[in-house]
């Protein structure tokens, strides 16, 4: 099997994932069996096109080599992520995919424009229910990639573990903009550990074999 | 060796493939972190024996130690500048230790980069890297290529490219597929067989990933479609580690017994993977051995693919759909995006065509005064990663048409090529070299022959010409060249007459369905029915509008009435959407403020305002006693989970459209408002989604909301309430890190002795967490929030 562990991060864009149907309900609201009116079912339609159309998703990942110890995961000997709940998961890993995606600016001010400037309140949120989705898929999508990569080399991969989570502080996006540079994908982390553009996600997963 | 006489030896014989050569290595005392390459360069020997050992062991053919040594990969050892020199060394260092009888393949792994749009390398890039390493082996005497553990489509067809444009060695080629049965990049294994056979692979098969028992499936999936041998290289099973050591669950024996499956199901070349040795090799021998493979029986392929997707030709299933919007004739705003390079109006097309039942899409970017080859490649680039239905790469221009098929990941449709002769001398050499499916024009030279017995002359005499330009007659899609029928009323007669004559000699067709028309009212009812006759004749695909429910109605009928789609499935389907949808009635009696408000309905509700001041209502009245409580009714049926987001969103947006109607007759005074609050998302945080649609339904409540925005500091909120005399504060947070600043601003107004009442918010904050921080009340969503502001102002 091919070695993708570059030295350098991989880039990528143009991610290829659909906006699944069910998630974006139930960002909307709708629990178990309830399905919104053909009225209603026809504009979140509407409006999960013209998010396809404008979102601009890019994605970044690094496979790197880690050592989990007390508590305490570190990747390239010497980014340190303090964390229970990411420590139990990569407690046999020797290695960790690194990973950030986004789906670009345009898709948040278009939402904002429509809550703010032409008063489509519900186009807004479903413009936002589905901008996440898609930020979700996105990253689905890259972490299946790298899943693959590591099972094609013999590794088993643990589930993906994103900042914020448990005991995995925001602070660590900080250190994942370290290890990526994701300026190159268009995000910036604020001084506050936020991901810009909003629509954006990093993720962790574990590689062991 | 050439690629006939490759394909002459792979007809005539079953050939054994050699085994693992990294293990191998790694064995003999290559340490870890090396360039395997130039370990090998400097350890000949052990790599002579890897190679005399398969030898030996009865491989036919075996590969070369130059699996990394592209650029890229060479690059990460400063080892660059050596790409041709390590390829054609190790080749011939291969050749040597291999001799006479055993074939050398030159090795040719993935370079570690995608290509775009995905990723950041060119098609081109990747082409050049590839040949630079293809020159080397075939200088160094490689008998064959091998292109190896390939991942994603693209970058195998700029190997195969390159490999083809290089030199005359045959290629095999040989993908990795993981559980899912697809590559990483999703193409599934008829799709890659359809889309490297089609340009030119002598051999196609897959390596690494697996074990024999999962490798097998994939074979099953390509055999149908394979025209040329396949090969297959598993893995000896499952690997684990055991004493710090990769160990793999099979044995040479074990790995034996799934060999006669592998034969069966067309399999005429073989050898293993990760973990295979020479014992492996020598089992897989030991079944070849005195056998000859049978003759391969797939038929031509009559499909076009995407990376993901293949589309076939099928005269038993319905006719294909060609969606034809993305076409910038009479587009305006597809036309001026075109201009300026922005794709979005395209990828709309795109979507709404694939709902609305295209299999196929056509692409036209032939915009007057732009660079039609550059915005196509744009164009295909981008859409073949976007959508995944196959692309109709549709110019007159052959260049334009030639970097189409150049960087479109799978085989295309071309539209078009006709008959005459100076279009055919430019397009036919690039329809040979890309072999995608072509629509035929019967036009020649003299012009569009007028009835269907010349149209049909013209065909068969141009097809025997195009099979002398090595275009065959399974790729040709023949266009019946429909005529407008209120200029030419015999021109329909003829084209149906012409798709007849081709259906029954074995031609695939199309027609370009609403030039029938033009001219014409309600085009849609003629183009109908033109399109159900076209079915009845046999057609294979149409190009028309699929947004078009009344013509695609029809084209579903027409297909379930021609015993084209079976059980009526299709239609079925199609229907389910028109079959589900409301009908739309007129209301016979007009609605009341509430019931305009719980169906969101922005025209019936100041309908509804105006007529309840035709009656002498006040401005203020119609607020308080009409249009609070309906949508004090929506937020209720919100709550009971009958009314859900968008709609509690439509409601607003009609609300808001109401007040501003009402705004104008209404007194300014204090009066009238239901009191004053800020509302703010806290320092720190940038999300305001929750937080705007708060403000809103507050607003709908008539409480003045003073939005101070996102990442909002503790002095800004509580200098504003000071300075606008307001008591009440709602704070948003989504993160648990940014909702500790409510507590900030809630400690300071407490310090500080404001009459400060606050109420907080958000996705991650809990009624105790409120309670913990000393707010005055907890709102889980907007409509809660208005009962709990209107407590807090009371």
């Amino acid at each position: 099997m091919s070695n993708y562990m570059s030295k350098d991060a991989v880039i990528l864009s143009n991610i290829p994932c659909s906006i699944p149907w069910i998630p974006v309900l139930r960002r909307l609201g709708y629990m178990r069996s309830a399905e919104p009116d053909s009225q209603t079912k026809k504009r979140i339609e509407k409006v999960m096109t013209d998010a396809a159309t404008i979102a601009d998703s890019r994605g970044i990942y690094r496979i790197l080599p880690c050592k989990a110890v007390e508590n305490t995961i570190v990747i390239q000997e010497r980014f340190v992520i303090q964390s229970k709940a990411v420590y139990r998961l990569f407690e046999s890993c020797s290695h960790c995919a690194v990973m950030a995606v986004t789906v670009g600016p345009a898709i948040c001010r278009e939402r904002d424009s429509l809550m703010n400037d032409k008063g489509k309140y519900a186009d807004g949120v479903i413009l936002d229910a589905v901008a996440s989705e898609l930020a979700d898929a996105a990253m689905a999508w890259i972490y299946d990639l790298t899943a693959k990569i590591g099972r094609g080399q013999g590794f088993s991969v643990t589930m993906r573990y994103s900042p914020g989570y448990k005991d995995l502080y925001l602070s660590t996006q900080s250190m994942i903009d370290e290890l990526l540079d994701l300026s190159r994908i268009g995000i910036c982390v604020t001084d506050s550990f936020m991901l810009e553009p909003e629509k954006s996600v990093t993720a962790l997963a574990g590689w062991e074999k | 060796m050439n690629r006939t006489e490759f394909s002459h030896l792979a007809a005539g014989k079953y050939l054994v493939l050699d085994g693992a050569t990294g293990t191998f290595l790694q064995e003999s005392g290559m340490p870890a972190g090396v360039c395997p390459e130039q370990w090998a360069l400097d350890n000949p020997q052990v790599l002579k024996n890897i190679h005399t050992s398969y030898k030996n062991a009865g491989s036919n053919i075996a590969y070369t130690c130059t699996f990394g040594a592209n650029r890229l990969k060479l690059e990460t050892y400063g080892l660059q500048d050596k790409v041709y020199q390590y390829n054609r060394d190790l080749a011939k260092l291969a050749k040597d230790a291999l001799g006479r009888d055993v074939y050398c393949a030159g090795s040719i792994g993935p370079l570690g980069h995608f290509i775009e749009p995905m990723g950041t390398l060119t098609f081109e890039q990747a082409y050049d890297i590839f040949q630079e390493q293809i020159r080397g082996l075939a200088d160094g005497g490689a008998d064959i290529l091998v292109i190896e553990t390939m991942i994603d489509i693209q970058e195998t067809r700029a190997a195969l490219l390159a490999a083809l444009d290089t030199c005359e060695l045959p290629v095999i080629v040989s993908l990795t597929f993981g559980d899912d049965g697809r590559t990483l990049t999703g193409s599934d294994p008829a799709t890659a067989v359809i889309t490297l056979q089609s340009l030119g692979a002598d051999a196609i098969g897959t390596n690494c990933s697996t074990g024999p028992d999962k490798m097998l499936e994939v074979i099953k999936r390509m055999k149908p479609y394979a025209r040329i041998p396949l090969m297959a290289k598993p893995n000896a099973g499952l690997p684990s580690i055991i004493d710090g050591k990769t160990v793999f669950n099979l044995t040479a024996r074990q790995f034996s017994k799934y060999v006669p499956s592998f034969m069966e199901n067309g399999v005429t070349m073989m050898g293993g993977c990760c973990g295979t040795s020479p014992d492996f090799i020598k089992e897989i021998s030991t079944h070849f051995c005195g056998k000859t493979p049978l003759p391969i029986a797939a038929d031509p392929v009559q499909a076009v693919t995407s990376r993901s997707k293949t589309v076939f030709f099928d005269s038993s299933k319905p006719a294909l759909v060609i969606g034809e919007r993305i076409n910038p004739t009479g587009k305006k705003t597809l036309s001026a995006q075109l201009k300026e390079g922005v794709l979005n109006e395209v990828k709309r097309f795109a979507v709404e065509q694939k709902n609305g039942g295209a299999d196929i899409l056509d692409v036209n970017v032939g915009v007057p005064g732009i660079d039609e080859e550059k915005t196509m490649r744009a164009v295909i680039t981008s859409l073949s990663s976007f959508s995944e239905l196959p692309l109709c790469i549709d110019s007159s221009d052959p260049a334009v048409i030639e970097t189409a098929l150049k960087v479109y990941p799978g085989r295309a449709l071309v539209n078009s090529i006709s008959a005459e002769s100076e279009k055919m001398d430019k397009l036919a050499p690039v329809i040979k070299k890309y072999n995608p499916m072509v629509i035929f024009l019967p036009i020649d030279d003299n012009g569009i022959p007028q009835t269907a017995r010349e149209r049909t002359e013209l065909i068969e005499k141009t097809a025997v010409r195009f099979e002398q330009s090595g275009i065959r007659r399974d790729q040709l899609v023949v266009d019946g060249l429909v005529m407008t029928v209120s200029s030419a009323p015999q021109a329909p007669k003829e084209t149906l007459e012409t798709i007849g004559w081709c259906t029954g000699n074995n031609l695939l067709t199309t027609i370009g369905l609403s030039n029938v028309s033009f001219g014409l009212p309600n085009r849609n009812n003629v183009n109908s029915a033109f399109c159900a006759m076209a079915v009845a004749r046999g057609i294979s695909s149409v190009i028309i509008n699929p947004c078009h429910d009344e013509v695609m109605n029809i084209f579903h009928a027409a297909n379930v009435l021609t015993g084209r789609d079976a059980n009526a499935l299709a239609y079925i389907n199609a229907m389910r959407e028109t079959a589900g949808a409301p009908k739309q009635h007129s209301p016979t009696h007009a609605l009341d403020c509430a019931d305009a408000l719980l169906q969101g309905n922005k025209e019936a509700l100041l309908e509804a305002v105006k007529e309840e001041l035709a009656k002498g209502r006040n401005p203020l009245a119609v607020v308080n006693e009409s249009l609070i409580p309906g949508i004090q009714q929506v937020g209720e049926k919100f709550n009971c989970k009958e009314l859900f987001l968008p709609q509690l969103m439509l409601a607003t947006e009609a609300m808001q459209e109401a007040f501003a109607y009402l705004k104008p007759m209404m007194v300014q005074d204090e009066s009238n408002k239901a009191g004053r609050m800020i509302i703010a998302t806290v320092e720190g945080d940038i999300h305001d989604i929750g937080k705007n649609m708060v403000s809103l339904m507050l607003r709908n409540h008539g409480i003045e909301v003073v939005d101070l925005g996102k990442d909002v500091d503790a002095d800004t909120i509580l200098d504003t309430a000071e300075r606008e005399k307001i008591s009440v504060i709602g704070l948003s947070a989504l993160m648990t890190t940014t909702m500790v600043a409510m507590k900030e601003v809630i400690c300071r107004a407490r310090q500080e002795n404001k009459p400060l009442r606050f109420v907080v918010g958000g996705a991650v904050v809990t009624p105790e967490y409120a309670k913990e921080i000393g707010a005055d009340g907890y709102a889980k969503d907007a409509v809660q929030a208005v009962d709990v502001v209107k407590r807090l102002l009371s």
